[in-house]
């Protein structure tokens, strides 16, 4: 009879592991990230940020993308970057299953490399010119074969990056969050801040009153020192917060997991209104004029007055909505689960266009109004960047291939 | 939402939940508990299954079915024609260990499901999750985030120790080994068959590399209560299960009380 000794089956094993080792693509396991100037469209999507031309004579072309080819190393793109005009700040997550993180600073102009930020030590190592901070995670000591003796933090960063001047704010899945000079890459507090659960939400600075509002899935909605990251106040909501506050006149408005959509003083977190909904409310309300506007994952969309939360209108376009919608003058613009996108009347919620084809793809990502186009991101879909005119109509799509 | 949403993963998603809100906000300890509940409601179509599968096993191994095989070794039609007569006279059908693994099958499905879901290690993964929660489970929202923290493991992620893709890998390997019909004397099956006990194993251990670990955790525990079952409910020569062996398996020794009754 033939057998197999133990030593064999250990081979086995680890001949399973050695291949294991060497990975594939990562899965997409979030949206593509989005955001624009009055040049380009950036998608932060699979393993590369692609920047596409949206005016001149170039649009829908890709201009660059960064990496110049998928790097391993770097991992996959899907939080949207800070664009500011000499910088794009962007996350990436670092190879699959480790999600070690890097930020990197990059020319707007043709996506070269200014600086990178490693968020875990011994990724530093992996990436060139990319230094760790000084408190950056380490995965403790290794073994042969690059078996960590410690549980890898999660670096990645959900949503997006935001600027304020000079500074770029992210939050991490590890919960914590940094503030890093938009120019160099050097951090500029002390120590990142930790909360108690994932920092999902792109943090929000205010320079005015020298906060940063920050949301977490720990329930907590943190104010911290813009310039020390130090902790002012904070105050727990009850649910998740997956999404940024917005800031306007004082006052916050955020959307929480517990179904309802809060207004508090910014200067101390104190509960203005609450007003309920019939879902989680994922994405950052939007303030137009003396409106608020919202989206829940049921699908409704809600108008508020801001200033008491009192209701003007709500609708139901369609199917599930996870992202705040687009505002213009006359419309809310909002895509949906199935790939759907509806624009309704911002005066009263009916509906403004014909019924669209759905995209191929999930419009999870929130829409992005530049001058007169709409764009929007699918998730899984064919396009990486579709663009809209004000009135609903498909202007050009975007696939990965072009302008390669 | 779909019928497979609504009648199978929908309520062991918010089942596996409102355990973890009672059982102290462990997500392992859920797991665990749901995990032996579901294996405990399914119990009669496993026990049917081994059962069958035993019942088969003794008649494979009978005098009538050596002569049958022997006889009409040179005509396959011929030989199914005979065998089929020789599981009618013995009452057995060869099919009767398939129904209850049938069923069980969308089962287990969901149980994964559930469990990948309700960790939500990802933005898309908790979107979906949110339009799965029953609007009646009790302070869902304060539910959400699941903690994924347990000892050195986010079961989020995969286990970067490889300690439970080793433990997928061997509690497979001996639960597969415990059911596995010994040889019939069909040299080439019964070789396949001990091929698929390492494989099967060895393919999960790989998949466990990069699952979230609390699907390893579901896997591991599983397996446990699968070798528990078998143990309890059927004799088992230990000494096979832990030999490591590519040709066809020994015949099972027969237990005292069996050997009585020849």
């Amino acid at each position: 009879m033939k057998r197999v000794s133990l030593g064999r089956l250990g081979l086995i094993l680890a001949l399973g592991l050695l291949l294991a080792a060497c990975g594939g693509q990562p899965p997409m396991t979030t949206w593509p990230g989005l955001a624009a100037n009055d040049q380009l469209a950036f998608v932060a999507a699979h393993q590369q940020l692609y920047a596409v031309h949206i005016s001149g004579d170039n649009y829908s072309k890709g201009a660059w993308t960064f990496p110049a080819q998928p790097d391993a190393n770097i991992g996959g793109f899907a939080a949207s970057p800070a664009v500011g005009p000499n910088v794009i700040v962007v996350a990436a997550d670092g190879p699959s299953s480790r999600y070690s993180g890097a930020v990197f600073g990059l020319n707007p102009e043709n996506g070269q490399q200014i600086w990178c930020l490693a968020l875990d030590a011994k990724a530093a190592g992996r990436l060139p010119n990319c230094p760790a901070p000084a408190d950056a995670s380490a995965s403790g000591p290794t073994l042969p074969f690059g078996i960590s003796l410690a549980t890898p933090e999660d670096n990645r960063v959900t949503d997006r990056v935001t600027l304020a001047g000079d500074t770029a704010f992210f939050g991490l899945n590890n919960g914590k969050v940094y503030a890093v000079d938009a120019l160099t890459g050097k951090t500029k507090w002390p120590a990142p801040f930790q909360a108690k659960q994932a920092v999902w939400a792109a943090p929000l600075p205010d320079p005015d009153t020298n906060l940063v509002y920050v949301g977490s899935l720990d329930h907590n909605l943190y104010a911290l020192d813009l310039a020390t990251g130090a902790l002012k106040w904070q105050k727990s909501l009850g649910a998740a917060i997956a999404a940024s506050p917005v800031l306007s006149d004082g006052v916050l408005y955020v959307g929480t997991f517990g179904s309802q959509v809060l207004a508090l003083s910014a200067a101390d977190g104190s509960q203005i209104w609450a007003v309920p909904t019939a879902s989680w409310v994922w994405g950052t309300p939007v303030v137009y004029e003396d409106g608020l506007y919202f989206a829940d994952v049921a699908g409704n969309v809600y108008a508020v007055y801001a200033s008491t939360g009192k209701s003007r209108w709500s609708a139901k376009p369609g199917d599930a909505l996870r992202a705040a919608p687009a505002v213009t003058a006359e419309a809310v613009v909002v895509g949906d689960r199935t790939g759907k996108i509806y624009g309704l009347n911002r005066a009263n919620g009916a509906g403004l266009w014909p019924a669209l084809a759905p995209l191929k793809g999930q419009l999870i990502g929130s829409p992005v109004v530049i001058s007169d186009t709409i764009l929007v991101a699918p998730y899984n879909g064919d396009n990486l960047l579709v663009a809209y005119s004000l009135t609903g109509a498909q202007k050009w799509a975007f696939a990965p291939t072009q302008g390669k | 939402m779909d019928i497979w949403g609504i009648f199978i993963l929908q309520p062991m998603l918010n089942a596996l939940l409102f355990l973890y809100q009672l059982l102290f906000h462990n997500f392992t300890l859920a797991i665990l508990v749901f995990t032996i509940l579901i294996r405990l409601i399914t119990y009669p179509l496993t026990a049917s299954q081994q059962k069958s599968t035993r019942k088969l096993t003794e008649l494979q191994q009978s005098d009538s079915w050596k002569k049958v095989q022997e006889k009409y070794k040179n005509d396959k039609e011929k030989l199914a024609q005979e065998q089929m007569r020789v599981y009618q006279e013995a009452g057995v059908s060869p099919f009767g260990a398939c129904l209850p693994t049938l069923i069980q099958f969308p089962v287990l499905i969901g149980l994964y499901q559930a469990i990948q879901q309700a960790m939500a290690a990802s933005p898309v993964q908790l979107f979906d999750l949110s339009r799965h929660l029953y609007p009646f489970l009790p302070n869902a929202a304060s539910l959400i985030p699941i903690d994924s923290r347990f000892l050195w493991l986010n079961l989020g992620l995969p286990d970067q120790l490889f300690v439970l893709p080793i433990l997928v890998a061997v509690s497979m390997y001996v639960q597969s080994k415990m059911i596995t019909p010994p040889g019939t004397g069909d040299q080439q099956a019964a070789q396949m068959s001990q091929s698929m006990t390492l494989t099967m194993p060895l393919m999960f251990g790989w998949f466990s590399l990069s699952f979230p670990s609390g699907l390893s955790i579901y896997f591991i525990i599983s397996n446990l209560i699968g070798i528990a079952q078998t143990a309890i409910t059927q004799p088992v020569d230990w000494k096979n299960v832990f030999s490591f062996s590519l040709g066809p398996a020994r015949a099972p020794a027969v237990p005292a009380k069996a050997r009585r009754k020849q």
